[in-house]
């Protein structure tokens, strides 16, 4: 006896060329193929991109961290696809944006010439539209943003480099940077590095005209001050640093994300951002957001000095908003056999407790053992057949386990499938 | 002598009679695991229903075991009862396309396909395709892609294909595993299913007709 049901999670990747069968003769399968062979060859392109475009995202996360953001270029977090519109009130009128993105998993079927991550990672591509701008009465520009972000992510952790070429305002804003992210249970940090490359000079309402430039800038293009009270500032070699933390419990996300940005002929820029939003429906949030930011030119940040907003996020395809069906912390799960009768579930999480429950146990459920850090044992009875099994973690939702099947449990929920020879 | 016979013979009616009614009062009695964990009204109609499917000949601890999963998920008891009484039709009309033969393990994974959306004619066409091996491995592959959201039709046109081709069970389970791999990187569960399909077995379309579930079989997701 054993177990067919195994499966490990963690993006694990595997080679996908056919198993060899002696055995498997072409029979009724062929019926179902009836096209030419150069369709058949250029099918699996048309048919994952017409997928990519017209399916709904399963896990849609671009968040709009301000409203259009030379930081903002690409999304700072695990790659994802789906497309978010959104638009937002604050003291001066309001502001939308709309961001989409469209995350290509290099170790798929169209690109697994291109693997050489650790087998624990995938790379993947994003390529993502990003734009965003104020209401028409105010007067910072809009922001546009075309992106690309290489990546290389588990489940748990990733880090990326990134290119982008902006506009706001009518000036070219290439940029790239990298950056990258950790999730801690709800928690995922992340930091990433942008570098404005290109050189424009931007105008900045002068408060006063006989205001002295800094000594670094006079020799170059300088603060020159103009007959309107306007300064022209000259911004190259810009580079900004930022971190970011969210937070995910249940409907409630709660992110932060503070920065500073240097160059030359400017003086340091920071910002800081706190925003809380509400899912009140699974593809529709509610959010607040307060955000401060100093010294950053206009062209880079349409919204200058403090805001505070709140808004409406769509995510169209961001989930059915049912109870969740994995638990992104549970990395790995093996099924091995002891002996006749007792097997045993090893899996690795991050967590306090970890209760496993099948039918096996009578829908008692089972506190797993801690083997080491973040590896976790039960032990359960399994006679030859199907049984149902089901694991939370830190007393959570019951969830099945990743990595095997999984099937409707009839009360609003999912559980695993575990086939016993 | 003959009053010797006499006695024997009431001797065998009464033993009779008392393994009769000893044999009704188990019958009549629940499983001690339902009168446990379920209040005494939803144990005994989860009761009937149990008795019923052990009459048809059908498996009974599928049931109980649903029963409890009930309880351990704290749902009112009709709920219970109906998922139980669901089960217990999904399991009869299993037997029905798979053929009386089937064991328990192929009854409850063809009523979890069932319950996912699959047609009952494609498990008699599983059931066709892999002749008198076990069909338990297809079954919980098409349900998992049922589950996983890839169209019913594609699904069962996948599996049906790859089972026609011989496939084995340990390579219909990869076959699940690369496509879940593929719908969580953010792929279409449909194109992924028809691209690794493709992979494994060679020409694969997909399936010719619609792509909806069957009229009146729609997967349920809970309440």
């Amino acid at each position: 006896m054993k177990p067919l049901a195994m499966g490990r999670g963690g993006g694990t990747m595997e080679a996908m060329s056919p198993p060899a069968d002696p055995d498997r003769a072409p029979s009724a399968s062929h019926a179902l193929s009836a096209a030419p062979p150069r369709m058949t060859r250029l099918s699996p392109l048309a048919l994952v991109l017409i997928a990519f475009a017209i399916a709904a995202p399963a896990h849609a996360q671009f968040v709009p961290s301000a409203s259009g953001s030379w930081m903002s270029a690409w999304p700072n977090g695990p790659p994802t696809s789906g497309l978010t519109p959104w638009v937002w009130v604050d003291q001066h009128g309001f502001g939308y944006g709309v961001g989409g993105t469209l995350a290509l998993d290099l170790g798929g079927p169209l690109f697994s010439d291109l693997r050489h991550a650790p087998t624990s990672e995938r790379p993947r591509l994003e390529v993502g539209a990003f734009g965003a701008g104020p209401s028409p009465r105010q007067a910072a520009p809009l922001f546009g943003a075309l992106s690309t972000r290489l990546h290389v992510a588990s489940d748990t952790r990733g880090a990326w480099l990134a290119s982008s070429g902006a506009a706001a305002g009518g000036e070219n804003l290439p940029l790239v940077g990298g950056g990258a992210w950790l999730k801690h249970g709800q928690i995922t940090f992340t930091m990433q590095v942008v570098h404005f490359l290109g050189r424009m000079r931007v105008v900045q309402p002068q408060a006063s005209a006989s205001r002295q430039a800094p000594a670094d800038t006079e020799s170059t293009t300088g603060l020159v001050p103009s007959e309107t009270s306007e300064l022209s500032v000259d911004v190259r070699l810009l580079t900004g640093a930022e971190t970011a933390a969210s937070w995910t419990l249940q409907r409630l996300e709660l992110q932060s994300r503070v920065g500073i940005a240097v160059g030359v002929h400017q003086p340091p820029a920071h910002w800081g951002e706190m925003r809380v939003s509400y899912w009140a429906r699974p593809s529709l949030a509610l959010f607040a957001r307060a955000r401060s930011a100093a010294e950053v030119p206009a062209a880079l940040e349409p919204v200058r000095g403090n805001q505070a907003a709140v808004g409406i996020q769509l995510a169209p395809g961001r989930g059915s908003g049912g109870p969740p069906t994995r638990d992104s912390r549970v990395q790995g799960v093996k099924v091995e056999r002891l002996e006749p009768l007792r097997y045993r579930i090893v899996l690795r999480t991050v967590a306090r407790s970890v209760e496993v429950s099948s039918d096996a146990t009578g829908w008692t459920a089972v506190a797993a053992r801690r083997l080491g850090l973040n590896w976790w044992e039960a032990v359960l009875p399994l006679t030859p057949g199907i049984h149902r099994i089901a694991m939370r973690v830190d007393g959570g939702v019951w969830i099945p386990q990743p990595g095997i099947p999984t099937t409707l449990d009839e009360f609003g929920g999912q559980v695993g499938l575990i086939v016993v020879e | 002598m003959k009053a010797t016979r006499s006695r024997t013979r009431w001797r065998w009616a009464m033993a009779a009679f008392v393994l009769f009614l000893l044999a009704d009062d188990v019958r009549a009695a629940n499983d001690p695991r339902l009168d446990a964990r379920l209040d005494p009204e939803t144990a005994g109609a989860v009761g009937q229903v149990v008795e019923k499917a052990r009459e048809k000949g059908l498996p009974v601890d599928p049931l109980v075991a649903r029963a409890l999963e009930g309880a351990s998920r704290q749902v009112p008891g009709p709920r219970i009862v109906a998922a139980v009484q669901n089960l217990a039709a999904e399991l009869e009309m299993a037997r029905e396309s798979l053929g009386l033969g089937s064991t328990a393990a192929e009854l409850v994974a063809g009523a979890a396909a069932l319950a996912a959306g699959v047609r009952p004619d494609t498990l008699a066409r599983l059931r066709a395709a892999r002749g008198t091996g076990s069909v338990v491995v297809p079954l919980v592959v098409l349900t998992d892609l049922a589950t996983r959201r890839v169209p019913v039709e594609t699904a069962s046109a996948a599996v049906l294909a790859a089972t026609r081709s011989r496939v084995r069970d340990r390579d219909l389970m990869r076959l699940r595993e690369r496509i879940d791999k593929d719908i969580m990187a953010g792929a279409s569960p449909g194109a992924a299913t028809i691209l690794r399909t493709r992979t494994l077995i060679g020409p694969f379309q997909g399936p010719s007709g619609t792509t909806q579930p069957a009229p009146g079989r729609t997967p349920r997701s809970g309440p």
